[in-house]
């Protein structure tokens, strides 16, 4: 018996780690993974360490967070902000600097500390997925500072912004951005900015919102090197409907120009009520990932 | 019964006749097919399997052949069937999984993964999981008779990295 048990010991910690990564890999999610696997022993918090787990990470709220969503401010449990913390310094202490794309949940509210602290370590992001700014615009430089760290980021979701002019002005003119969603409103000010600081955008995506017609010329004039631009259940501010024939010929020559052609679309239907602001918590569990541009897609 | 039959040879010289279709579920035994270099008369020697890890790879490869024939006889079969015989196949490895030891599923999992059995590899691999899922480091140490070999300085290091605040 007590053979049996030493025989044991050997084996688990020295199970061959190819299979062992196939476990954490397939079997484990991000919350999973930071939980204690890595302190189990030498050998399993070496196997956590593989870069294959960390290439992308996606930051999912923990279970049961009570939280309110207010128009002015967003109240978040301590307790939840404790969880994040914990699981934001693990996974950047066991990924060591590989990961590539970051995704963060749409109601998970990182703070301007967590935010400064993730930039340090993620020397590497290429693709940032974070569409929740409420509590990191109180400070306006902490968001710029990161993404002007970020030197190879290329892709980036965030939301839209009221003082979008404040913003981009902070900013690190970026040729390398390709890609750009915006999850919210788009104005003549914020189209401006785009046009100004990201000016080799390929694909930009702008589904789910109002556009203001004149934001809508001003990118298809001026962002020379689109590609692709999605405005699916999007809805464009147009005085006239010649006005909105002007923007279509325009975009008709983009390799890639895409729209909802439904009339009757429940999601455009959503995005009308919600004034371009959706309401995403209120939807479907995971619409919000939706992207009909596939690179952009959750 | 119209496929042919080969034969197995374990580490510790047991030998096991398997339906050709069924031993084909192992990439590595269907290359050897393959290439023909397989011998009738002749049992294939599988110097890293033992006899009673070969004979539960064996059970699982041939239940899994009979239910890949059943999907090609009932091509047509309705979506409540199709979950009915899910639901029998899930059920019938979860009663395979439960009925080992750790220790086993530790060896058949090296068998797996040894004669590249994809779908046995998953399996096992998710048994194992569930086993350490919502454990804590020590829970996890003590199934799996694991020592702790952190130094208390890593010991340290480590409770920093999990305590609830930066710094």
């Amino acid at each position: 018996m007590d053979q049996d048990c030493k025989k044991l010991v050997k084996r688990w910690e020295n199970m061959d780690s190819d299979i062992l990564l196939k476990i954490f890999q397939n079997h484990f999610n991000i919350d999973e993974l930071t939980s204690g696997l890595a302190h189990v022993c030498s050998g399993w918090r070496a196997v956590c360490c593989d870069p294959v787990l960390w290439d992308t990470v996606n930051l999912i709220p923990h279970k049961s967070i009570p939280f309110k969503d207010n128009v002015n401010y967003v109240f978040v449990e301590l307790r939840s902000d404790e969880d994040l913390t914990r699981m934001l310094k693990v996974s950047m202490n066991l990924s060591k600097g590989n990961i590539k794309t970051l995704i963060v949940h749409h109601k998970l509210f990182l703070t301007d500390e967590m935010v400064t602290y993730t930039a340090k370590r993620c020397p590497n992001l290429r693709r940032l997925v974070l569409p929740s700014w409420d509590r990191i615009m109180t400070r306006s430089s902490t968001i710029c500072d990161a993404l002007n760290s970020w030197k190879k980021l290329e892709s980036l979701t965030m939301p839209s912004l009221i003082n979008s002019h404040l913003f981009f002005s902070l900013l690190v003119k970026r040729r390398k951005y390709r890609e750009l969603k915006v999850m919210g409103p788009i104005d003549i000010f914020f189209a401006e900015s785009i046009v100004a600081y990201l000016p080799k955008l390929k694909v930009l995506s702008l589904r789910c919102t109002i556009i203001d017609q004149d934001a809508l010329n001003k990118i298809l004039d001026k962002l020379k090197c689109l590609e692709v631009l999605n405005i699916c259940h999007s809805h464009i501010m147009v005085e006239q409907q010649q006005q909105y024939e002007v923007i279509l010929k325009k975009a008709s020559k983009l390799k890639q120009f895409l729209t909802c052609t439904e009339n009757t679309c429940l999601i455009c239907q959503m995005v009308w009520n919600d004034q371009g602001l959706m309401r995403w918590s209120m939807y479907e569990n995971g619409l919000w990932k939706a992207d009909e541009v596939s690179s952009l897609h959750l | 019964m119209s496929s042919n039959m080969i034969m197995l040879k374990s580490s510790d010289g047991a030998s096991f006749e398997i339906e050709e279709a069924a031993a084909r579920k192992s990439k590595i035994i269907a290359n050897m097919i393959e290439v023909e270099c397989v011998d009738e008369d002749k049992a294939i020697p599988l110097q890293n399997v033992t006899g009673n890890i070969l004979a539960l790879v064996i059970e699982y490869c041939n239940k899994h052949i009979v239910d890949d024939d059943d999907d090609v006889a009932t091509e047509e079969a309705s979506e409540e069937e199709e979950e009915a015989k899910k639901k029998k196949v899930d059920d019938w490895e979860a009663e395979f999984m439960n009925s080992m030891s750790l220790e086993t599923m530790f060896e058949l999992l090296l068998a797996a993964n040894y004669l590249n059995i994809k779908s046995l590899i998953d399996l096992v691999c998710q048994t194992i999981a569930n086993n350490i899922k919502d454990k804590t480091p020590e829970e996890v140490r003590k199934i799996f008779s694991i020592e702790n070999d952190f130094t208390p300085e890593e010991e340290e290091e480590i409770r920093k990295e999990n305590a609830w605040a930066f710094g």
